[in-house]
């Protein structure tokens, strides 16, 4: 980037791209801090405070999950159950729901949404709205399951169909 | 005969009938009788049958005449049926034709920033003192990651520096950015049409359709921003702050698509609003037109326009008192810090079979 291009500052798109959400993620962060600034257009300082204000969080940038290409839906679910309850999601305690998905790639990010939709179709998940966007939290009562998983255990009876349906 | 004297007939004494001629009168006043008795029974049956017609036809009356009351007594029914469909109409005709002139305009203000920014290259090809101040800066974006490693006071020159710099590049920044673009044209206007639901009362849902395609929010990343963005950014905003200063900080938030536009719903749920929702809207409104550059930029006004919920839907659905609730359509969500499930809009385009919230990155709380 040089030249002319150097001197614009950020849209709010590009904002978007540069922290994994969707446009309409950031006005929400921002409409419930400072507001809209009048020509919409940010410094590289703004994207720092709005992923803060946003409890945005890469999940994944130490890596991706390695997944069993025989089973990856399980895998993916084990992975996810390790982030949630290391990052001591659960009750009360919540995270952005995009928060789950930051980092990785096409494919797995499909397996991983896979799975979290089962997960809140059947009560081990639930979502939560904030004022700054959707969280997501380990229902109660599920946490010693989910810990279970996490460390290599069953799989649940009621997830076995979307397990199947991602091998 | 007895004697001979004749006798004369008495002057005094009518002649009298014989038998026979007594009968045969008796006879013909009973065949007389008969004639006129048939004669009265004959008129009697034309009265009757002609009163029996007059009837029929009394009768075919009553029944058109009931026919033509029962008509009326739909009219009012039928007539707002009508009516209804015809503001839905003139809803959607309102938002096409805003949608055209919101893209000409878009398109128009693109081009005015696409000049500015054609005439600073030149200048910075043409103005070598320009062109350096642009290096300078440019250089120090390339060292800006590593000032963090730098003496405490050698930093603080830098960066001092660097707001000279970055001061005296405003111009030039503003018109890289095409903030001062403007088209020439007169005023326009477009209407945000805005629905509460329900209607009266205290609303559950808040509706704004936005006169813009789908698009800008399903495949961002496809189009480059414009006014229309712009546009649906600030009204997205203004949502959020809505909900906030009507004591609903938390409530869901998303987009839809509406007969070919965006539909931005605020979930409050029931019994969460404090204040009047219509004048928080209004002010919101105010403000963007008060704030918003590129309002200014394309001589465009903001017009807003509240309508019924139940005109959001199409004539021919059955309405509910939760026709915004319809437009934004239902999953089930935890609201704020209770862990239980309960309604909340769902995200567009996303199949949604057993009302679990869908998990896109479209934004919002979709």
């Amino acid at each position: 980037m040089s030249g002319v291009d150097l001197l614009q500052r950020l849209s709010v798109s590009d904002v978007a791209r540069w922290l994994e959400v969707h446009p309409f993620d950031i006005l929400r962060i921002l409409a419930s801090e400072s507001g809209l600034p009048a020509d919409l257009r940010f410094e590289s300082d703004d994207v720092d405070r709005i992923r803060a204000a946003g409890g945005l969080e890469v999940w994944w940038q130490e890596g991706e999950p390695t997944l069993d290409p025989e089973d990856p839906g399980a895998s993916m679910l084990r992975a996810l159950a390790g982030r949630l309850l290391e990052r001591e999601v659960g009750g009360p305690r919540t995270t952005r729901l995009d928060n789950l998905f930051r980092g990785l790639g096409t494919e797995r990010q499909r397996i991983a949404r896979a799975m979290v939709q089962a997960l809140l179709q059947h009560g081990w998940l639930a979502t939560v709205s904030t004022d700054r966007g959707t969280h997501v939290t380990i229902t109660p009562g599920r946490m010693g399951q989910m810990a279970s998983i996490a460390q290599g255990g069953e799989m649940p009876e009621d997830l076995s169909d979307i397990l199947a349906g991602l091998r | 005969m007895a004697g001979s004297k004749t006798q004369q007939p008495c002057e005094e004494m009518p002649m009298r009938k014989s038998l026979a001629e007594t009968l045969a009168a008796v006879e013909q006043w009973r065949e007389e009788q008969l004639v006129a008795h048939g004669g009265a029974l004959a008129n009697l049956d034309e009265e009757l049958a002609t009163l029996r017609a007059r009837l029929a036809e009394l009768e075919h009356e009553i029944r058109e005449v009931t026919e033509r009351r029962r008509s009326l007594d739909d009219a009012p029914r039928t007539l707002a049926h009508k009516s209804r469909a015809e503001r839905h109409r003139a809803v959607i005709e309102f938002l096409a034709s805003d949608q055209e002139l919101l893209q000409i305009l878009a398109a128009d203000l693109a081009q005015a920033r696409a000049q500015q920014r054609q005439k600073l290259e030149h200048s910075l090809n043409s103005d070598p003192e320009l062109a350096e101040m642009v290096q300078e800066y440019e250089r120090f974006c390339e060292v800006e990651a590593q000032l963090e490693a730098l003496p405490d006071s050698y930093r603080k020159a830098i960066l001092q520096h660097h707001d000279v710099v970055r001061r005296r590049l405003e111009p030039l920044m503003r018109a890289a950015e095409g903030a001062d673009a403007t088209l020439s044209d007169s005023t326009q206007s477009v209407t945000i049409v805005v629905s509460a639901d329900p209607a009266d009362g205290e609303p559950s849902a808040l509706v704004m359709l936005v006169p813009v395609d789908i698009e800008l929010h399903t495949r961002w990343r496809e189009r480059s921003e414009d006014l229309c963005s712009e546009l649906t950014y600030r009204l997205y905003a203004a949502a959020c702050s809505i909900a906030r200063t009507v004591g609903v900080p938390d409530a869901p938030i998303s987009c839809r698509p509406f007969e070919g536009h965006l539909a931005i719903q605020v979930w409050f749920g029931s019994g969460s609003v404090t204040g009047s929702v219509e004048e928080v809207v209004e002010a919101e409104i105010a403000k963007i037109r008060e704030e918003a550059r590129e309002l200014q930029s394309s001589n465009l006004e903001l017009a807003l326009a509240w309508v019924d919920p139940e005109l959001l839907a199409a004539p021919d659905e059955e309405t509910t008192p939760e026709a915004t609730a319809q437009v934004a359509g239902r999953v089930k969500v935890v609201v704020g810090q209770r862990v239980e499930w309960t309604d909340q809009p769902a995200a567009e385009d996303e199949e949604d079979p057993d009302g679990t919230i869908p998990l896109t990155d479209e934004g919002g709380d979709s």
